[in-house]
């Protein structure tokens, strides 16, 4: 590693997070300026001021440049979606036990001074205030409109004050035409319009006039950078000079045409991400094929001799140091879902071309290495393994894997993932270039949004914990839904059949949630500049938001389903207890529950439960639950068309929501706590899975991962000793063996992702007991990593006690 | 076809994703009871031949529901704990049922063959992805005779999967024939070569053993072998032992690697369990560093035997 990239890397993981307040100051006055306008034309002038008048800043030693915030680690001010979170947590920002954020007293006034133009007009306040009229009377009561949570079954709060994500750029568009390119596009488009035949052409050229709007001072901006660079170089320290001088050429470069090397390539790149993060502030903006879309560049500069695998590592590094600086404050609440202050963007490698050819190449392993040097938290690199993926390779990523230690990279499985995506209706050339963007949700680069549209969260465990109180929500006495009485139960059977028939009562709901946070993007947040970098918006002349058109068999509106394997294990809890062995009823079962297993036979219940067969041991009679969970969970999304066309993007997956959402469930069958975290992801409960990682994987293959096109996570944590040997080595034989296993479990078992925690348990509770020492340890938390010290201690306790796979 | 298999034996544990006991991803069955008594071994649940209780301490509350569940009177909680009488123990597992904290728990369960081998293929593809399959370990594998065979017939015939032993190879020349067919890789430990120390340190001469290991070397050319010498300082780590396994393994017909496996004490709380005495604490034994290891490697090279790392 050089020293640039040791103080580069030194820099990001010290640096403290701070809340910029240069957008929202921006934003706001270019919003008072446009009233009146078209609100796709008002964001595309608000990006124009944004751009023209942000500050610049470049760190001399950096290779790649470009900012998002005026200071490393800020996060940009988006008042135009959400304002009253800001000021009601104004002063607790500082204060919060993790993903804390300071504020300056000159931010502070700036937001106060902001508010009152902005209450009234933002995303949330016309998202919340359209759910409360669309809702009927007997629904709102069980509706927490601050929470926006009905029942503590379903969740629909990440959309209630951020922007859209989960989008992967047509990058290979902008590699091939740059900026101009779009410009170009626009232009055309335009010019093939007619305003009186085409009765939507007017709407079409106000689009593509904001296209147009927004590209240019994208171009502008560039030339910001370029003059940035070439009035530091007579400053710079001298070994400073020359990178600073190629950045400048680079920017001055790319304002007028394609890259035309492998430094400028990446440099775009970095460019085009950091911009739809200023356009707008959803989460899941990901980076796509990378090794494929940049590798003409490489091949042909290190043909030439213009760089080496070792300077082009370099330049990576920095570019992964750039992408792991971008920050994002959200709301107390929906900061403890995903807690460790990530971005979910992802960096998909390897995989086969659009005919089925296998097309890892160096810059996939590349990728990899920088993996090894940096151990950053984000991005997320994932590596796509299909039946063809050499096994040197796996090895290669298994081995940054357990040097990275913090979980990065994922591996996800082309045969699941391409098979899901083709079921859907996508064709399957565009299917075999899909992309991960964001956790694990498989989209076609510039094609697919699986838009964060809906990302509704839905309970299984609470949905079965109302059932056993009859139709009330013990933690809040609210009875929304009529369930069955519990003597009407007769059979596991009729415990399924009404599961299934109160997961269909609330999945309609889902409908109309999705339906307004998606419509009111529309109708207030147009991206143009994003929709540019897509592949059919401006032919069709319309905003990403609007969803609809050639994109639409490409859409899905993601869905998650949390609590899998705590539900699955209930379920067979209740089967054997109560209906195969009799131990007691129903009604005595839900009582000790509602004492959280205390009273005379709540201790002995307790145990009969926790020894029962666990979800995660490859014990067919238990796992054939959560396959049931699943089928009933992606059939009944199915029967809906979310607001923007294609489908509900079914995902077994579940951030961090499993610690806060098992705080809403009381004791339940399998014989968990009140209030414990519930099980992750896809995952088998915390420690319960006791038979070796092969049956863990086993347990997970069942369900039918072709029906989940948004994926379905499991974590694994293994000792490092397993991938090591006696001294602490990678250990190549081991390393094999485990490079199998992800192989089997993908291509044969036809699995859709699986990820890992090579840490150990005394390690992590070291770094609770001195996180002063461990200030850059990284761990996989969900789809994503963070940093250990940034995660809430019911999380890290979770984590710690999931099950260590040793050898 | 072979006649259904109704064999059972003792078996104490299953473990999956195994790497490092033949090829490829395997399972290991481990078989209950053992001819020989290692001071050192890590597994001792697996000596005796029939199942053994095992408390731990650690977890317990002293709640005493073990003490009135059990029938036999056998568990009493005195000041430092519950104390087992295992003369009276008859198994039964009324304390495993009872204990809240899983104190408890009772090793050996008898198993058929088919019931094992259904267990066994549930990990094929693994086996498959990585020219993996069934190892069977101990105790020693080799004094369940029939069961053995049927079981290795069975992974082999039924599963079609690779098959190992682990084995101290104490047995009889024709028991190591007999399922010799069915093995693909023998993993034979070699600890102590003068039988009389052998006598003295592990309760077994040690004659027979390398007469079996030359057996398989020099008879079987086609079998893969494999010897490992489970370095335990003080015990079996000396000059003359170390040259003595060293002229062994040259005088066999063909060249043999070994493999040195360094001492750990991860089997040391398993004694306190099962209320027996870990020698080598006494005794101070320690792990060998990094440093002594590569020197006994060095010392097998030069001595003309071949050392590898698996």
């Amino acid at each position: 590693m050089s020293e640039r990239v040791t103080y580069l890397r030194l820099k990001a993981a010290a640096a403290t997070s701070y809340v910029c307040g240069e957008r929202g100051r921006i934003v706001t006055d270019s919003y008072r300026s446009t009233e009146g306008e078209a609100p796709v034309i008002r964001r595309a002038i608000a990006l124009r001021d944004i751009l023209n008048q942000m500050s610049i800043v470049i760190d001399e030693n950096e290779l790649i440049v470009g900012n998002h915030a005026t200071r490393e680690n800020a996060a940009p001010l988006f008042p135009e979606f959400s304002i009253d979170f800001l000021v009601n947590e104004l002063d607790e920002f500082e204060k919060r036990p993790y993903d804390r954020f300071y504020v300056t007293d000159e931010t502070k006034t700036l937001i106060r001074e902001i508010a009152p133009y902005w209450r009234g007009r933002t995303h949330e306040d016309r998202v919340v205030r359209t759910t409360e009229r669309m809702f009927p009377e007997e629904i709102l009561k069980g509706w927490d409109a601050n929470a926006f949570r009905l029942n503590d079954v379903l969740y629909d709060g990440v959309r209630k004050s951020a922007g859209d994500g989960h989008i992967v750029p047509d990058y290979f568009k902008m590699m091939a035409g740059g900026i101009p390119g779009v410009l170009r596009e626009a232009e055309e488009a335009r010019a093939g319009l007619n305003l009186r035949e085409d009765p939507h052409a007017f709407e079409k050229k106000l689009f593509l006039d904001a296209v147009t709007i927004s590209y240019s001072a994208v171009e502008q901006w560039f030339l910001r950078f370029a003059e940035k660079a070439e009035e530091m170089v007579f400053t710079a320290k001298k070994e400073n000079q020359a990178t600073l001088k190629r950045a400048a050429d680079a920017c001055r470069h790319l304002a007028g045409s394609a890259p035309s090397n492998f430094f400028e390539a990446l440099q775009l790149t970095y460019f085009l991400h950091l911009l739809i993060h200023i356009e707008s502030n959803g989460h899941s903006i990901s980076l796509g094929r990378i090794d494929q879309y940049l590798y003409p560049f490489y091949e042909r500069d290190v043909r030439c001799g213009a760089i080496t695998p070792e300077t082009a590592l370099e330049m990576i590094d920095c570019f992964y140091i750039k992408v792991s600086r971008f920050n994002k404050v959200r709301p107390w609440p929906e900061t403890r879902l995903k807690s460790g202050a990530p971005m979910f963007m992802t960096i998909t490698l390897g995989g086969m071309d659009r005919q089925g050819k296998e097309c890892s190449n160096k810059l996939t392993e590349l990728f990899l290495d920088v993996l090894k040097e940096t151990r950053l938290p984000q991005p997320t690199p994932i590596l796509r393994v299909n039946q063809d993926t050499p096994e040197a390779l796996i090895v290669h990523a298994v081995e940054a894997l357990v040097k990275h230690g913090g979980g990065l990279p994922a591996f996800f499985s082309d045969e699941a993932i391409i098979a899901a995506l083709v079921k859907t209706g996508v064709p399957v050339e565009d299917a075999r270039e899909y992309a991960i963007g964001g956790c694990s949700e498989a989209v076609v680069p510039g094609k697919s949004f699986s838009f964060t549209g809906g990302d509704c969260y839905f309970n299984f465990l609470k949905i079965l914990e109302i059932m056993l109180h009859e139709g009330v929500n013990p933690r809040t006495g609210m009875k929304l839904f009529e369930t069955k009485k519990l003597e009407e139960y007769h059979s596991i059977e009729d415990v399924m059949a009404e599961f299934h028939r109160q997961l269909a009562l609330y999945m309609s709901y889902i409908v109309e949630l999705t339906a307004i946070t998606s419509a009111t993007d529309a109708a207030l947040n147009p991206t143009p500049y994003t929709s540019g970098l897509l592949d059919y918006r401006i032919e069709m002349g319309c905003d990403m938001s609007m969803g609809g058109g050639k994109n639409a068999p490409y859409s899905h509106t993601i869905l998650q389903g949390h609590g899998t394997g705590d539900t699955c294990n209930a379920l067979y809890a209740l089967q054997k207890l109560v209906f195969d062995e009799k131990e007691l009823t129903l009604r005595e079962f839900t009582k000790i529950l509602d004492d959280n297993w205390g009273g005379e036979r709540g201790e002995e219940v307790q145990t009969l439960a926790r020894r029962l067969a666990k979800y995660g041991n490859d014990v067919d009679e238990v796992d054939a639950y959560a396959v049931r969970l699943g089928n009933l969970f992606a059939e009944e999304a199915q029967q809906y068309t979310p607001w923007r066309g294609g489908v509900f993007g079914t995902s077994l997956q579940g951030l961090t929501a499993n610690v806060p959402e098992g705080e809403t469930v009381g004791a339940t069958p399998d014989g968990r706590c009140a209030h414990e975290a519930l099980s992750d992801n896809i995952s088998p409960h915390a420690g319960t899975d006791t038979h070796g990682p092969t049956a863990t994987l086993k347990s997970v293959s069942k369900v039918d991962h072709t029906r989940f096109i948004d994926g379905n996570i499991v974590n694994l944590r293994f000792h490092p000793s397993a991938l090591t040997d006696a001294y602490g080595r990678f250990d190549h034989l081991r390393g094999t063996r485990f490079a199998d296993m992800i192989k089997s479990y993908l291509v044969d078992l036809k699995g859709n992702q699986v990820q890992f925690n090579i840490l150990s348990a005394e390690e992590m509770r070291l770094a609770q007991q001195q996180p002063e020492a461990y200030r850059d340890l990284v761990v996989k938390v969900a789809g994503y990593s963070a940093y250990f010290n940034s995660l809430d201690k019911g999380l890290q306790d979770q984590i710690i006690e999931r099950t260590e796979h040793s050898l | 076809m072979r006649t259904p298999c109704k064999e059972q034996t003792n078996v104490f544990n299953i473990q999956k994703y195994s790497v490092h006991d033949g090829p490829g991803i395997r399972t290991i069955v481990f078989l209950q009871g053992c001819p020989l008594r290692c001071p050192w071994c890590a597994n001792p649940e697996g000596q005796p031949f029939t199942s053994v209780l095992s408390h731990n301490q650690n977890l317990c509350r002293r709640c005493g529901r073990c003490v009135a569940a059990c029938p036999k009177q056998a568990i009493c909680l005195e000041e430092d704990g519950i104390r087992v009488d295992r003369s009276a123990c008859d198994l039964c597992g009324a304390c495993v049922t009872a204990c809240r904290m899983d104190c408890y728990k009772v090793f050996g369960e008898k198993k058929s063959v088919e019931e094992v081998l259904k267990d066994v293929a549930k990990d094929e593809n693994f086996y498959f992805r990585s020219g993996g399959g069934l190892t069977v370990s101990g105790g020693e594998p080799l004094a369940h005779p029939q069961y053995l065979l049927q079981l290795l017939r069975g992974a082999k015939e039924e599963l079609g999967i690779s098959t190992a032993i682990e084995t101290t190879c104490c047995a009889g020349e024709e028991t190591l024939r007999a399922v010799a067919d069915y093995v693909d890789h023998f993993l034979c430990d070699i600890k102590l070569v003068d039988s009389g120390r052998s006598r003295e340190v592990l309760g077994v001469p040690s004659e027979q053993i390398l007469k079996n290991i030359r057996i398989l070397a020099d008879e079987y050319p086609q079998k893969s072998l494999l010897l490992r010498l489970p370095v335990i300082p003080g015990y079996n780590d000396d000059p003359e032992n170390i040259a003595a396994i060293a002229a062994f393994i040259r005088s066999l017909r063909r060249e043999i690697p070994l493999e040195l496996l360094a001492y750990h004490e991860f089997g040391k709380a398993k004694y306190t369990n099962l209320d027996m005495t870990y020698e080598p604490e006494i005794r101070r034994v320690a792990a060998p560093a990094e440093e002594r290891m590569a020197e006994l490697e060095k010392q097998f090279e030069t001595l003309g035997v071949k050392v590898v790392h698996t």
